[in-house]
């Protein structure tokens, strides 16, 4: 009788104790949630961020880019983006082509007084507009840029909330990459063999096959390409490294005495606008020769 | 007949004794009596008298005290009711006074000393003009009385509102007691709350139809807003229109039941409750909170004093001695666009309150939407304009300004033609501020 009254009472405590633990997870959840992810498009770099409203208060501003610390300090305020994009304008909003608001709501840039730091806010348009309301997630803030920003992935997002009765009013939270899976890329090289060994050059060209769950395009680049023999000058020719150059040529060359015959091996990268990077080879062989098998 | 009495035991609530300490003479004629019927259900009298040392218990002798009977003797003239065993004695005016003699009961061992005919009850109006009873149509009567002010009716009874004083000749206000319920703590703004007040005699009952007057006071959380926005209303319920005082009678059970309406802006508001008759008022209050915003910071510093004065303000001897030359250079080289020398030296101080100022207006009020912050809303916001801030551009700390090297100039030149004035006077235009700020000017 006293044991089975033991037992239940450890099953008590382990059910408290997991129900603590559970309360503990479900108190650790922050109050605003920014995701980011972005994608190539056209050559250009596209920033989504997703933000969901965990709180209990209406939100009416989103600004990315800008880091209050959370205290009432002006002095340690960062503003995280550095380089204002060509052709926006600090008086209107921004080029639409170039930014895209959930309905009622528009983007503008803020920039400090010294002109050198700035952030991208998303606003209510006026006392109309649809706040975010709490548990209520908002997609359709996009921000288009000719060429990647860290900073737009990596920094913060300022969150206010003007409405709540409690301080404060703002939360500076993380920005949360979602996207942090590499694309699959696969490569394949026409000719795989160059035979003759005549020291001539054959242009070889690279199949790849890329994908990525976020990104449609992800950047292209020819990393290296390496052999087994020592290369000599003009080996390998028209090979523009680190771009997405898939057409070069190489030497079907070889050294009299490597019975393995010479193997060239080309990798590229595949990176997707998130920064989450892979890479995959592909082998030309020069073979020794074409013995019978 | 052994009227001596060796014994008694007297208890509250069995008998009524009446006490007849002398025989009333007739009033004789009178052209107009009250009259009233006699006691009546008892059967017998009967003298009663007391040992000389009886030990009456203390609450008994006060009951007995107010007759002036000689110590030695007490006599009484005992009324026995209709059920010997449960009889009630009274002592005539000493009607609160009852008590028991177990001698009345079923064994009573004595019988009457003496027989009265009727017994008239004590007015209660005029106690001192006693009834007399008159065998001749077996009633008590007395000469009818003229009513004593705010009074009517035979037998004089007071008016609503007042009531006879303690003698029984005059009718004095009834006095009562307010109080309210349910009022206090917090209403959030165009919210309401449900209370009442409630009317009370003295003696704790309910008072009906006494006449309440609800009246409501509020000191505004914040100076220069509208009475409209800040004053709360007092009305019958929820959907009827309401205003700063209401007045009702209170119904059966004494209360006056009202709600409250929160206004949409923040203040303390006072409801005081009087009546007609009260001898109290009640007061209670109920705070709405006003704007969840705090307003800004008064200034304190007599050198942000000067600046918030006049925002135009410009204070080029504080400039460092480079960007003084840099600036002459410029008024030189742009003298044909005329230029006006907006803002140069600002006081770190300064710098901090225009911080505040555009933070508390972008961060903390342009989309609050709060009805209890339209107030402040406009406030800070006409701040903002007076200091000719912009929404896309936050000043910061350690501004350019506040260590003397950047100056808004006004030129009106092409801003190509400006722009090239740089670097020969050195003094440049930030590119991505050159729409938003185009007169701000830094030494480089």
């Amino acid at each position: 009788m006293k044991k089975s009254v033991t037992i239940l009472m450890l099953r008590l405590i382990g059910w408290a104790s997991l129900a603590f633990v559970s309360v503990g997870l479900a108190m650790a959840q922050p109050p605003v949630n920014v995701g980011v992810y972005a994608e190539h498009r056209g050559g250009k770099v596209v920033y989504h961020y997703r933000v969901t409203n965990n709180s209990q208060d209406n939100i009416t501003d989103v600004w990315i880019g800008h880091d209050t610390k959370n205290d009432n300090d002006d002095n340690n305020d960062v503003w995280e983006l550095l380089e204002l994009p060509t052709g926006w304008l600090l008086t209107a909003s921004i080029p639409p082509a170039s930014a895209t608001s959930p309905p009622g709501w528009h983007v503008y840039v803020i920039v400090t007084e010294d002109g050198e730091t700035h952030a991208i806010v998303w606003e209510v348009v006026d006392k109309y507009s649809p706040r975010l309301l709490p548990s209520q997630t908002f997609t359709g803030m996009s921000v288009t840029l000719d060429k990647a920003d860290a900073n737009y992935i990596t920094g913060h997002a300022d969150i206010l909330f003007p409405e709540k009765r409690q301080k404060p009013t703002s939360l500076t939270v993380p920005l949360e990459r979602l996207d942090t899976t590499p694309p699959t890329l696969s490569v394949t090289l026409n000719p795989s063999t160059l035979w003759p060994p005549n020291d001539k050059l054959v242009p070889v060209t690279a199949t790849i096959t890329v994908q990525d769950d976020y990104d449609p395009e992800p950047e292209i680049k020819l990393e290296s390409i390496t052999a087994t023999e020592t290369l000599g000058a003009g080996d390998i020719q028209d090979a523009q490294f680190v771009t997405d150059d898939r057409n070069f040529s190489l030497a079907a060359k070889r050294a009299g005495n490597n019975m393995a015959g010479r193997i060239y091996t080309v990798t590229y990268s595949a990176t997707d606008a998130s920064g989450n990077k892979a890479t995959a080879s592909a082998t030309v062989t020069v073979p020794h020769d074409q013995g019978k098998k | 007949m052994d009227t001596r009495v060796q014994k008694y035991r007297m208890t509250c609530w069995m008998g009524r004794l009446f006490v007849v300490l002398s025989l009333v003479a007739s009033w004789g004629a009178q052209a107009a009596v009250e009259s009233v019927a006699p006691l009546s259900g008892g059967s017998t009298w009967y003298l009663i008298q007391w040992p000389v040392n009886h030990p009456f218990a203390s609450a008994e002798a006060a009951c007995l005290s107010p007759m002036n009977l000689p110590p030695w003797l007490i006599g009484v003239y005992v009324y026995v009711g209709t059920a010997p065993n449960a009889t009630y004695y009274a002592s005539q005016g000493m009607l609160n006074c009852v008590f028991l003699d177990t001698r009345t009961g079923v064994n009573a061992v004595y019988s009457a000393a003496a027989r009265y005919p009727g017994v008239c009850p004590i007015p209660t109006v005029n106690p001192t003009v006693p009834y007399v009873y008159n065998p001749t149509n077996g009633m008590c009567e007395r000469p009818i009385l003229a009513c004593p002010d705010h009074a009517h009716g035979t037998p004089c009874a007071c008016d609503d509102g007042y009531k006879f004083d303690a003698a029984g000749t005059s009718c004095i206000l009834e006095q009562y007691t307010i109080s309210l319920s349910g009022l206090g703590g917090v209403v959030m703004p165009k919210e309401t709350r449900d209370a009442y007040a409630l009317v009370s005699k003295n003696d704790g009952s309910a008072k009906s139809g006494a006449q309440v007057t609800l009246t409501l006071t509020v000191v505004p959380e914040l100076a220069g807003q509208l009475p409209l926005t800040y004053t709360g209303t007092l009305s019958a319920n929820a959907v009827s229109t309401g205003s700063t005082t209401y007045s009702e009678a209170t119904g059966t059970d004494g209360k006056l039941p009202f709600v409250f309406t929160a206004p949409v802006a923040g203040g303390l508001h006072t409801i005081t409750a009087t009546c007609t008759n009260c001898t109290n008022q009640a007061m209670d209050t109920i705070k709405v909170p006003g704007c969840s915003v705090d307003d800004l910071p008064p200034i304190t510093d007599p050198e942000v004093q000067l600046f918030e004065d006049n925002p135009d303000r410009s204070d080029e001897t504080r400039l460092t001695d480079r960007m003084k030359e840099a600036l002459a250079c410029l008024k030189r080289d742009a003298a044909a666009g005329s230029p006006n020398v907006g803002s140069a030296y600002r006081p770190p101080a300064y710098n901090q309150h225009l911080i505040e100022v555009w933070k508390k207006w972008r961060r903390e009020l342009k989309n609050n939407e709060e009805p209890a912050c339209a107030a402040l809303k406009t406030k800070i916001q006409g701040h903002f304009k007076t200091h000719k801030l912009k929404e896309t551009q936050e000043p910061v700390v350690g501004s350019r300004h506040t260590v003397g090297e950047a100056v808004d100039v006004t030129i009106s030149l092409p801003p190509a033609t400006i722009d090239a004035f740089w670097p020969g006077c050195r003094l440049y235009r930030p590119p991505s501020l050159r729409t938003s700020d185009p007169v701000h000017f830094i030494y480089r």
